[in-house]
């Protein structure tokens, strides 16, 4: 993901305290550059400064895989007083860490503010970032919207804008939407008929297991009273068993309906990221 | 024209001269780039053309120490770190006190990501009795507190050189009476908060929270392991609901009484020789004896839970005015 995005053209003018930490992360030396970055927001009053710095330093750590350091660093970008262009680069480099940190609802919010303080321009710029960020949060309309603006916008060329237009109309096909697995549901129908919650969530082997635990702890306790006579044996190893399996199920049914959930979103989702990737680079 | 020129180029070359020697006596000399060594800043210039005296080397190290407390303060725990150890490779060129500012610095760092060890190994080599000493000393033991050696935290506060009546004296007694309270040593407690004053605000409410946690500790009597066994036998789960569990006897009984049930019920039907008895009745046998043996256990168990709260109770008080004393 992070040769997808890699913020070509951002980076406004820089004063000379900019030259050693540069020629450092130039040379591949993150560790000692992203100090350096954080010397010039230690040593200057002036915001602007300290923002190109945190930004720069975020460009670092993003290099060294660390995600969520690069989020944390941008969070404390303040934006009293930057300018447009400075403001949408904090913006979506935040957006962009909060993404590859997998904190969706930050990216989300970053696109927001561009969308919602910044030029068409900038909101055009950070449009597919925000529709896979939206595409995460399962807000598969707003991100189809948002991408259907961005294409109307940015791409000149009216057949390449029509064939990106219907290709968004198809991947957003809400009848494609994956159907989510609600756990709380799952939990309720395997309270009530043991292997129902795992047939909910789409496991049949796993329900029809289950039911023949089930099954087999009932089977035992109907031997034990009505073949056998044991009754007292027959109902505590019957119930045992059933009472073992019963609570295992439900607790399993809850796990699988967030795995099939998990699953179908990542069926969803990774396609879309390819897709919108190619896209975002037609003009 | 041309004569100007040359005259210009004079004046600035002198000009240029005098802030490399004003520069070289205010020792406001930058470390040249190692990297970008093409670039011709001014501040490389003076660098290339200028050595760097000792003395200005130590005004570099006083900002870069500055420069990590920033760091610190501001949370860039691995940039700190990093800077830290950079400059604690310069043992040439600092001055004693940079030196023990570097170590405290990164014995702090240290201690925070409790690597204890570590820690004691930087805080012991500050050698400075001044400003720093004192609380490099207390972060020291505390360390050794956290490793479970108490004797080497105890001959480092008596160590300890304090004004009589003093925050750090009243301090250190504190720590020397949580350290007492760590050993069970109730009478070395007792010696110790007789010189209490209680008069500093910075850890006079954890002074009070250490009596309670005394008198948690000293009112605490374990039960008798003989009599959970006991109880246990007479009714599987009582014992343990005598050591002072809730939840989990009745779980015993959830297991058990069923198993003796099964057992007696095979017993009455089948009769005591038969295999069925045999596995039935061992297997309650097995359940029934573990049992017992387990409430005897649980006494022990009670107690060191208790014991480990409470040492992880004076733990945070000893560490909280630490920090609110040494590092503001």
């Amino acid at each position: 993901m992070i040769c997808i995005f890699p913020f070509a053209g951002f980076s406004g003018n820089k004063s000379p305290e900019f030259f050693k930490a540069d020629s450092l992360q130039s040379a591949g030396q993150l560790e000692l550059a992203s100090l350096e970055y954080e010397r010039i927001c230690y040593g200057t009053f002036d915001n602007y400064v300290r923002t190109q710095a945190l930004n720069e330093k975020a460009k670092c750590l993003l290099l060294s895989n660390k995600a969520d350091a690069a989020e944390a660093n941008m969070l404390r970008v303040n934006y009293f007083g930057l300018s447009d262009s400075l403001v949408f680069e904090s913006r979506y480099r935040t957006a962009y860490c909060s993404y590859l940190a997998k904190d969706f609802e930050q990216a989300v919010s970053q696109c927001f503010m561009i969308d919602q303080f910044l030029p068409i321009d900038y909101q055009m710029q950070s449009a597919v970032l925000h529709a896979l960020a939206l595409n995460e949060t399962r807000e598969w309309d707003k991100a189809k919207l948002k991408l259907s603006a961005w294409a109307e916008y940015s791409i000149h060329n009216e057949l390449k804008r029509d064939s990106v237009l219907s290709e968004i109309d198809a991947m957003y096909d809400p009848k494609q939407y994956p159907k989510f697995k609600d756990p709380n549901r799952a939990n309720s129908l395997s309270t009530f008929v043991p292997g129902l919650g795992q047939l909910y969530s789409g496991y049949i082997f796993d329900a029809a297991f289950t039911t023949i635990l089930m099954a087999t702890g009932l089977g035992v306790a109907a031997v034990g009273i009505f073949v056998v006579k044991y009754y007292v044996t027959g109902i505590v190893l019957g119930y045992g068993i059933y009472q073992r399996f019963y609570m295992a199920g439900i607790k399993r049914s809850e796990y699988l309906a967030n795995k099939r959930t998990y699953l179908s979103l990542r069926k969803f989702n990774d396609p879309l990221i390819e897709t919108l990737t190619r896209l975002s680079s037609i003009e | 024209m041309h004569r100007f020129k040359q005259f210009s180029t004079l004046f600035l070359a002198c000009v240029f001269c005098a802030i490399t020697v004003a520069q070289t006596d205010s020792t406001a000399v930058s470390f040249s780039n190692p990297i970008d060594s093409t670039t011709d800043s001014v501040e490389q210039i003076v660098a290339i053309q200028i050595p760097d005296s000792k003395e200005s080397t130590r005004i570099k190290i006083s900002e870069e120490l500055n420069f990590a407390l920033y760091l610190i303060t501001n949370e860039q725990y691995d940039n700190a770190s990093y800077l830290l150890n950079d400059l604690s490779q310069l043992k040439d060129d600092v001055s004693q006190i940079q030196a023990d500012s570097i170590h405290y610095l990164s014995g702090w760092l240290k201690y925070f990501s409790q690597d204890f060890y570590g820690a004691i190994d930087d805080f012991s080599k500050i050698e400075s009795n001044e400003k720093i000493g004192t609380p490099a000393k207390f972060y020291e033991s505390i360390c050794y507190v956290h490793s479970n050696e108490y004797d080497a935290a105890k001959t480092i506060l008596q160590a300890l050189k304090c004004d009589t009546a003093s925050l750090e004296e009243e301090f250190r007694n504190f720590q020397l009476a949580s350290i007492a309270l760590l050993e069970r040593d109730y009478n070395g407690y007792d010696s110790i908060i007789a010189n209490y004053s209680y008069k500093f605000f910075q850890f006079s409410s954890e002074q009070k929270g250490m009596e309670l946690y005394y008198n948690d500790l000293v009112s605490y009597k374990r039960k008798s392991p003989l009599i959970a066994g006991f109880l246990s036998a007479l009714f599987p789960g009582l014992g343990k609901l005598y050591a002072g569990y809730r939840g989990m006897p009745f779980g015993t009984m959830y297991l058990t009484l069923p198993l003796a049930a099964v057992a007696i019920e095979v017993a009455l039907i089948a009769g005591i020789l038969s295999p069925p008895f045999l596995v039935f009745g061992s297997l309650f046998g097995i359940f029934y004896i573990g049992n017992i043996w387990g409430s005897a256990v649980s006494v022990y168990a009670i107690e060191k839970e208790l014991y480990a709260e409470i040492d992880h109770n004076i733990l945070f008080d000893m560490h909280i005015p630490l920090r609110r004393i040494f590092w503001q």
